[in-house]
């Protein structure tokens, strides 16, 4: 959990993580309750560890869960390290 | 198919008194001679082919009773069918079926001796099978002949089957009697033959038991059909009973027999209480065959009752299920999309 934010818009433009297994590794960034989310580009994970690969992503929220999944039979994963890149953008959503 | 069946030997026969009576020797050809112990039990399992017996003879009695049982085997291969070399009961066809049975008597002849003055002999004989008896009697000084003797096993309801002909004790009893205790010849009876025959039919019913299509419960109906010719009859039914691997046989209340035609059955599924069966086998009986048939299986892991073990396994990477259509087999499926998320990033 990063600290210091109290409300503020969020920019959550990257992911990288230590992960070994096999497949192809889906990401998958959520608001709160599932209204809002973005889908990011799918990469294919090795049993052995390879380099670990920034994904870049465009997810701005107030608050931002990372989903992580495989989706096919004998795939998986195994993480060991996640960073996700996030970047203040504003202090708050203005009353409309 | 019908046919005729004979029985050809006995597995057992059982002379009783056999050591009782002291003397010289009978030697008629051919008879069987009690009181000498010469002729074994050979002898009388050849009558059934048409040989000579002889059951009893006395001597130094006034009143002597001799009977010979004749019982048969499930195992020895003892039953003929249209000629052929003798089968046993259980290589009889599928669906054989007992029509009628006889036993026949060869001619008999009872010696009496009438040797030594005023002496008064008397015999009485008696056939015995399957609860019918042919009596025989005379009291001729010197003996007397019968003609063939015939028992015709009654057939009315309820029937009986070959299990209880093969059960059944084939018995011929002897009694003489005589006021001359001291008469220098013994006296003796004999049997030209005794047959068993009888004919046959060995139908095969077809029959079939429709596959629900939607999952099955307790109280659900099951349907068996027969086609009209050459198919079971349903009505003819007297049990429906339910097997399993451990476990039962259930037997499926009349009460729950909701259609009986002819050419349709349908019942509904018992309760099978606490247990649940991978696969299950439906049997009926009936009038219409000996034994039991087996309509066919059912495969209950439609009972939506069924449960069982969900286990977790480290590094397994896929469910594995049995098949609905192929009891005891298993297909791997994938696990529905393993996936974390991480805790929410913002306040």
């Amino acid at each position: 959990m990063a600290k210091g934010f109290t409300g503020e818009l969020i920019h959550f433009n990257a992911t990288r993580m230590r992960v070994i297994g096999e497949g192809s590794l889906n990401q998958t960034f959520y608001g709160f309750d599932d209204i809002n989310s973005e889908v990011l580009p799918s990469y294919v994970i090795t049993p052995t560890a390879g380099p670990e690969l920034s994904v870049l992503a465009n997810f701005r929220d107030q608050h931002g869960q990372l989903e992580v999944s495989v989706d096919t039979i004998d795939e998986w994963f195994n993480i060991s390290k996640i960073t996700i890149f996030v970047k203040e953008l504003a202090s708050g959503y203005p009353q409309s | 198919m019908t046919g005729t069946f004979q029985i050809l030997a006995p597995a057992v026969v059982s002379p009783s008194d056999r050591a009782v009576i002291s003397g010289p020797t009978i030697s008629s050809a051919g008879w069987y001679n009690q009181a000498s112990g010469l002729t074994t039990d050979a002898a009388l399992i050849a009558a059934l082919n048409n040989e000579n017996l002889s059951a009893t003879s006395l001597r130094g009695a006034t009143t002597l009773n001799e009977t010979i049982d004749y019982s048969f085997g499930l195992v020895p291969n003892i039953i003929s069918l249209d000629g052929a070399p003798p089968i046993s009961y259980a290589g009889l066809p599928p669906g054989f079926t007992m029509l009628s049975a006889q036993v026949d008597f060869g001619t008999s002849v009872v010696v009496l001796s009438n040797a030594g003055g005023p002496t008064v002999c008397n015999a009485d004989i008696f056939f015995n099978f399957m609860g019918q008896q042919v009596p025989l009697n005379t009291t001729s000084p010197a003996g007397d002949s019968f003609p063939t003797q015939q028992i015709i096993v009654d057939m009315s309801f309820p029937a009986p089957t070959m299990l209880d002909l093969m059960n059944a004790t084939l018995n011929i009893d002897v009694t003489t009697t005589t006021n001359n205790a001291f008469i220098s010849s013994p006296n003796s009876f004999r049997v030209s033959s005794v047959v068993i025959t009888g004919t046959y039919s060995a139908d095969s019913f077809q029959y079939s038991l429709e596959t629900p299509s939607e999952p099955v419960d307790a109280g659900d109906p099951i349907t068996a059909t027969s086609p009209d010719v050459n198919g079971i009859d349903y009505t003819l039914v007297t049990s429906v009973t339910i097997e399993y691997p451990g476990g039962g046989p259930i037997v499926v209340d009349p009460s729950d027999w909701i259609t009986i035609e002819a050419n349709l059955f349908t019942f509904l599924m018992p309760s099978f209480g606490g247990d649940e069966p991978p696969i299950i086998t439906v049997s009926i009986t009936s009038t219409q065959f000996s034994g039991s048939v087996t309509l066919g299986q059912l495969i209950t892991i439609y009972f939506t009752s069924a449960s069982g073990l969900y286990r977790l396994i480290p590094s397994q990477r896929y469910d594995e299920l049995y098949i609905e259509d192929d009891p005891g087999e298993t297909i791997d499926v994938k696990i529905p999309n393993p996936f974390f998320r991480t805790g929410f990033i913002g306040g």
